[in-house]
């Protein structure tokens, strides 16, 4: 079931394994750690009004479900991580297509953890791909992201969407469980956003916290010592409308709020901890859904 | 760098130009934006000459500065290279990469009126290669860069001042908001400049691609601008 290739299999092909392979090993004895691989592909289509699956393939650690929606509602997509976490090394990939006309939510199992990763592995690499076709309305709600102290974290997310397409996603970020004491000393993330519109970069957006992450998060401009951070996207025609009601639910939240350029909703979540993020973003995303004529209710998944 | 022109000229006619470009008197209308600081005085973040200094550091170092220094950067080789694609490519990415509506206005606004001002006083062909690449919103760090490449001027003394340009004007806001001394506001400029001078030196080597930063609270602050009841600046 673990997409767990050989340390020598994938330096063959990974030029940053390759980089690693040559470091000297941590310590005499250790073997090095098998490292994760997968990679999901997702393509949603219409049929008799309803969106169903098209394709999907699923290779090593990633893999998807699509439970039976209940009436009326969109397919809920649920992205699986088969190897339970993301540490130093590991790469995935993701390429979800949402063809012309089609409403699919991809969510996933569970917040994603990333480990420590190893001192001489190379940060995990996510790399997520969608595309969304004409009048088609592609929901990206994944669980939110919890690092670990010394996790190091790569991502990707690009978005194509056609002119009159619409997408609302989410990212949420979690520094160390802070209810268990936990801490994020030091480490790496970086995100990166590009979302396409008729083939015109709309938004751009990088994130990156290396080094002294704790230190950097208590920096005033940066988040004043909050914990949990998330971005909510939304494009659409209808984004103008939109900005009004989502203002009016963040009215009272420290801290949030939201800016709209052009057709696109930028919303920024900064919160103490997980839970106090959770408390801004679920109100957030059910006033957004709602204005933008979206059933009411977020993913199953969130319940669990 | 041996080329048959003197030094001494070529470091006047860039120090005279650099100068001219990013003093406040240029007319860009960069007195009116705050870049959030208005909102983060407002919000309490901001009280004092020492805050303002912790502030300013982020936004320099790891927010509109630094994203800026790397665009600025790239948009600069591109014109030294007579690279087309990639200039049209950084003044996208540049436009595109703004996180709050009054931000973007904010780096716009003066890029479309440093592109007219320059073009009108000081112009020079690629500045006009330019507009015809790209005629979307200029953001402002691309504007400068060209200009600065099509004059000849080097790389990391233009960046360096239009650095220096962007602190001191958010310095001065910040004269005027806290309110603080004039001195203050000096002494303020002087404890940023090791700042700078890592964010321009980390930005010769950034990767387009990477471009990053976390100043996610002024993020918020600059969009808590956007509905804020008293406000002097436009961002």
């Amino acid at each position: 079931m673990y997409a767990a290739t050989s340390w020598s299999d994938r330096a063959a092909h990974s030029p940053a394994a390759a980089l690693a392979a040559a470091l000297p090993p941590a310590g005499a004895g250790v073997l090095p750690l098998a490292r994760a691989e997968g990679r999901l592909e997702v393509g949603f289509k219409a049929l008799a009004g309803r969106t169903v699956l098209a394709r999907l393939h699923q290779q090593g650690c990633a893999k998807a479900r699509l439970p039976r929606p209940a009436a009326g509602l969109p397919p809920e997509l649920v992205m699986i991580n088969l190897a339970g976490g993301i540490t130093g090394g590991d790469r995935i990939t993701q390429v979800l297509d949402w063809a012309p006309g089609t409403h699919a939510v991809a969510t996933t199992q569970a917040a994603e953890k990333i480990y420590r990763a190893s001192r001489h592995s190379a940060p995990a690499e996510l790399d997520n791909r969608l595309t969304v076709g004409a009048r088609a309305l592609a929901e990206w709600l994944p669980q939110t992201t919890i690092l670990f102290d010394g996790a190091r974290l790569r991502r990707r997310w690009r978005a194509e969407l056609a002119a009159d397409a619409r997408l609302l996603a989410v990212e949420a970020l979690q520094f160390g469980r802070t209810a268990m004491g936990e801490t994020v000393r030091s480490g790496l993330i970086e995100d990166s956003w590009r979302i396409w519109r008729a083939g015109r970069l709309v938004f751009g957006d990088g994130l990156r916290l290396s080094g002294a992450i704790q230190a950097t998060l208590d920096r005033p401009a940066v988040a004043s010592g909050a914990r949990a951070l998330a971005t909510v996207l939304y494009v659409g025609t209808d984004a103008p409308d939109l900005l009004a009601p989502v203002r009016a639910g963040l009215d009272d939240a420290r801290y949030g709020a939201a800016s709209r350029r052009g057709d696109l909703l930028v919303i920024r979540l900064i919160a103490a901890d997980g839970a106090a993020l959770q408390r801004l973003l679920e109100p957030c995303l059910m006033t957004l859904r709602a204005a933008a004529g979206l059933p009411a209710g977020l993913p199953k998944q969130w319940r669990c | 760098m041996a080329t048959a022109i003197p030094m001494a000229m070529t470091e006047a006619g860039t120090l005279y130009r650099l100068l001219a470009w990013l003093s406040p008197g240029y007319p860009v209308g960069a007195f009116s934006y705050s870049h959030g600081l208005e909102s983060a005085i407002e919000a309490g973040f901001v009280r004092d000459a020492a805050s303002l200094i912790l502030w300013l550091e982020d936004i320099v170092t790891a927010g509109a500065g630094a994203s800026d220094a790397t665009l600025f950067a790239h948009a600069h080789r591109a014109v030294e290279a007579a690279d087309d694609a990639a200039l049209q490519a950084v003044a996208e990415l540049a436009a595109a990469f703004q996180p709050t509506a009054e931000l973007a206005l904010e780096s716009t606004g003066q890029g479309a009126a440093f592109a007219l001002v320059t073009a009108a006083s000081w112009p020079c062909p690629a500045l006009t290669r330019l507009q015809a690449l790209w005629p979307g919103p200029l953001a402002y760090p691309v504007a400068v860069a060209t200009a600065a490449a099509g004059h000849g001027l080097p790389l990391s003394v233009s960046l360096h001042a239009y650095l220096h340009g962007f602190a001191a004007n958010l310095v001065s806001a910040g004269v005027r908001l806290i309110p603080l001394g004039q001195t203050d506001g000096q002494r303020v400029i002087a404890a940023l400049e090791p700042a700078i001078a890592a964010t321009a030196e980390t930005a010769l080597v950034a990767e387009l691609d990477q471009l990053a930063g976390n100043t996610l609270l002024n993020d918020w602050c600059a969009m808590r601008h956007e509905t804020q009841y008293t406000r002097l600046f436009r961002s």
